[in-house]
C-alpha cells in the first residue's frame, strides 16, 4: 500500500502562483475527491505528483521516497490525465499491451471485460475515438493498471449519464476488490459525493479543506419545508444557499442546528453547496 | 533506473522504428532495381563490355532516416512514457539506447547491402568513397569498377556507419529537444536566424574580419576530426563522432531533465 506526502509545495508560472505552500497527504486505501474551481490548481498538483512538471519549491514523497525523477516512486502511481498522452496512431489494444509492459499488475482480462461493457472496440485507433470514448479508454487503463495509487483527472469528460453511472459503479467495485488510493479530480461534485470518503478543496492554489466527507457534511445541515417557515427559521443563521421549488424551500446551513420546528425537515448538508460557498470569493 | 521500464521502453521504441526501417529499405531496393534496369548501361568497347554508370553511397538513405527518427524521438515519446510513470532520465536512456540499436541495425544492413550491391552493379560504399586511398581504391580510374570488399573494409564500414548513424541521430534528438523547450517565438527566431547566420552571416563576417581564414580553419579541423587529413583513418572519425555523440547526448539530457509536459 502506498501513500503520498506533499510538503510545502509551491508552483509558479512566471508571475502566476498556481500553488502556494500546499501541504497535504494522500493516505492509503481512501477515495479522495480533489475539488476546486477552474484554475484552482488541481491539475497542477496532480502534474507535480506524477512528475510531469517540477515544483518551484517543496517536496513530494511517495512511501517516504522523493518522487521527483524517481522511477520506483512514479511507477506506483497511474494518472489518467485530461489530456491524451498516448500516440494518436496507437490502437486501443496496443495501448493495453504497452500498459501491461510498464505496469506488471495490469489486468488484461479485466481491461477487455471493461471494453465489452463500455462497448469500446480495441482495434480502433486512439485518434479516431470520440471525446467520450477517449475518456473511457483512459478510464479502462486506469482501472486495470493495478497501481497502488490511481489518479483520475476529470475522468468523465464527454461521458453520457449511462457511462458515468457505469464508471462510478465500476470504481466502487474495483475499490472493493482491490482497496488502494484513488484520487478523483472533478467538477461534478454531486456525482462523486457518495463515492469519495475524503475531500480536499483547493482555492486559488491553497488547500482550504482536507477532511473526511462525513466530517465535512457534519459541519451543517439542510433544512426544508414551506418557504415562509424556512425563511423564518434561517434568519440570523449562516446560510450557504437556498433552493426553491414551488412553495417549498431548502436552505443549506452551516453550524449545529437545534430546536427545529415540527413543520421543517432536517437533512444532511449538500457537499456541492458547501463547495460553492467555500470557493466563492 | 527501473530495468523493467527500461526494457519495455526499449521494446516500444524498437517497435516504433520497425515500419520506418522497412519502408526505407523498400525504397532503397526499389531504387537499386531501377538503377539495375535503367541505369546500369553496358557498351561494347574493343570487344569487352564496360559499365559506364556507377552508384554509391546509398547509406545516405539510412543517415537521413535516422536523422528524421532522431527528430521524432522526443515529444510523442515524452508524453507517452511520462503517462506510464517513467522518469526523464530513464526515458532518455531508453531513447539513446534504442537509437544506438537502430544505428547498429542500419550499419549491419548497409554493410550487407554493400556486399550485394558490389556484386550486381558498380557500387561504392560511402566509406570507400571517403577513405578510398586507405583501401588502395581510386575513384576516378576508368573503367569504373566496384571495390573488392575485404574483411577489413567490411568491419570498418560497419563500425564507421554505426558511429555515423548514431552521431546523426543524436543531432536530431538534440534539435527536437531544444525546439521542445523553446516557446513559439524562439522557435521561429532560431529556425530563421541559425540558417541565415550559418549560410550568410558567418561567411560574410569571416571574409570581412579574417579574410576567410576562420572557415578554412574550421574545414581543416573537420577534416582532421574525420580522419581525412594526414592519412585516411576512419577510426579518428569514429572516435570524433562518438565524442560528439556524447556531447549532444549530454546537451539533450540538460534540456530534457527539467522539461515539463506541454499541452
Amino acid at each position: 500500500m502506498s501513500k503520498i506526502e506533499i510538503k510545502n509545495i509551491t508552483k509558479t508560472f512566471n508571475d502566476v502562483t498556481a500553488l502556494k505552500n500546499v501541504n497535504v497527504n494522500f493516505e492509503e486505501n481512501h477515495i479522495y475527491g480533489l475539488l476546486g474551481r477552474n484554475g484552482a490548481g488541481k491539475t497542477t498538483l496532480l502534474n507535480l505528483i506524477t512528475g510531469k512538471m517540477f515544483p518551484t519549491s517543496g517536496e513530494i514523497l511517495v512511501d517516504g521516497e522523493r518522487a521527483i525523477e524517481n522511477d520506483r516512486a512514479l511507477s506506483k502511481i497511474y494518472c489518467m490525465t485530461e489530456l491524451n498522452l498516448y500516440p494518436e496512431k496507437m490502437r486501443v489494444k496496443e495501448a493495453f499491451h504497452w500498459s501491461a509492459g510498464f505496469y506488471p499488475q495490469f489486468d488484461m482480462e479485466y481491461a477487455n471485460t471493461l471494453c465489452s461493457q463500455f462497448e469500446l472496440k480495441t482495434n480502433q485507433k486512439i485518434k479516431n475515438l470520440s471525446t467520450g470514448y477517449t475518456s473511457i479508454f483512459k478510464i479502462i487503463i486506469a482501472l486495470s493498471c493495478g497501481s497502488e495509487i490511481v489518479i483520475f483527472d476529470e475522468p468523465v469528460l464527454g461521458l453520457d449519464a449511462n457511462h458515468r453511472e457505469m464508471f462510478y459503479k465500476e470504481l466502487i467495485q474495483n475499490y472493493s476488490n482491490h482497496p488502494r488510493t484513488f484520487i478523483l479530480s472533478t467538477h461534478l461534485i454531486e456525482e462523486v459525493a457518495t463515492i469519495i470518503d475524503r475531500v480536499i478543496i483547493i482555492k486559488n492554489g491553497e488547500v482550504i479543506m482536507d477532511d473526511e466527507v462525513q466530517n465535512v457534511l457534519n459541519l451543517g445541515c439542510t433544512v426544508s419545508g414551506p418557504a415562509g417557515a424556512v425563511d423564518q427559521y434561517i434568519a440570523g443563521k449562516k446560510v450557504l444557499g437556498v433552493s426553491t421549488l414551488g412553495g417549498l424551500k431548502s436552505a443549506y446551513l452551516l453550524g449545529q442546528i437545534h430546536d427545529i420546528p415540527n413543520n421543517l425537515e432536517m437533512g444532511k448538508l449538500d457537499l456541492q453547496k458547501l463547495f460553492i460557498q467555500l470557493t466563492n470569493s | 533506473m527501473s530495468k523493467l521500464q527500461m526494457k519495455t521502453a526499449l521494446k516500444y521504441h524498437i517497435s516504433d522504428y520497425k515500419n520506418t526501417v522497412l519502408i526505407m529499405y523498400l525504397c532503397v531496393y526499389l531504387a537499386v532495381l531501377m538503377i539495375l534496369i535503367f541505369g546500369n548501361v553496358k557498351i561494347s568497347s574493343s570487344g569487352s563490355s564496360v559499365r559506364i554508370s556507377t552508384t554509391g553511397g546509398l547509406e545516405i538513405a539510412s543517415m537521413i532516416t535516422i536523422f528524421v527518427v532522431g527528430l521524432n524521438s522526443f515529444k510523442e515519446n515524452f508524453k507517452f512514457l511520462s503517462a506510464n510513470g517513467m522518469s526523464r532520465k530513464t526515458q532518455l536512456c531508453s531513447t539513446i539506447a534504442s537509437l544506438g540499436i537502430l544505428s547498429a541495425v542500419f550499419a549491419l544492413i548497409d554493410t550487407i547491402n554493400s556486399i550485394i550491391f558490389t556484386h550486381v552493379m558498380v557500387y561504392r560504399p560511402m566509406l570507400v568513397q571517403a577513405y578510398g586511398p586507405r583501401y588502395g581504391y581510386a575513384l576516378n580510374v576508368y573503367p569504373f569498377r566496384s571495390p573488392i570488399l575485404t574483411a577489413q573494409i567490411l568491419a570498418e564500414d560497419f563500425l564507421w556507419l554505426l558511429c555515423t548513424c548514431f552521431f546523426i541521430s543524436m543531432i536530431g534528438l538534440w534539435i527536437t529537444t531544444l525546439f521542445y523547450r523553446m516557446n513559439r517565438g524562439m522557435k521561429i527566431a532560431v529556425g530563421i536566424a541559425v540558417p541565415v547566420l550559418l549560410l550568410n552571416g558567418l561567411p560574410y563576417l569571416d571574409e570581412l574580419y579574417f579574410g576567410g581564414a576562420f572557415l578554412k580553419a574550421l574545414a581543416r579541423a573537420a577534416s582532421a576530426a574525420w580522419g581525412l587529413s594526414g592519412g585516411y583513418n576512419p577510426y579518428i572519425a569514429m572516435l570524433s563522432m562518438l565524442v560528439f555523440s556524447g556531447i549532444f547526448a549530454a546537451l539533450t539530457f540538460l534540456l530534457a531533465r527539467r522539461a515539463a509536459l506541454k499541452k
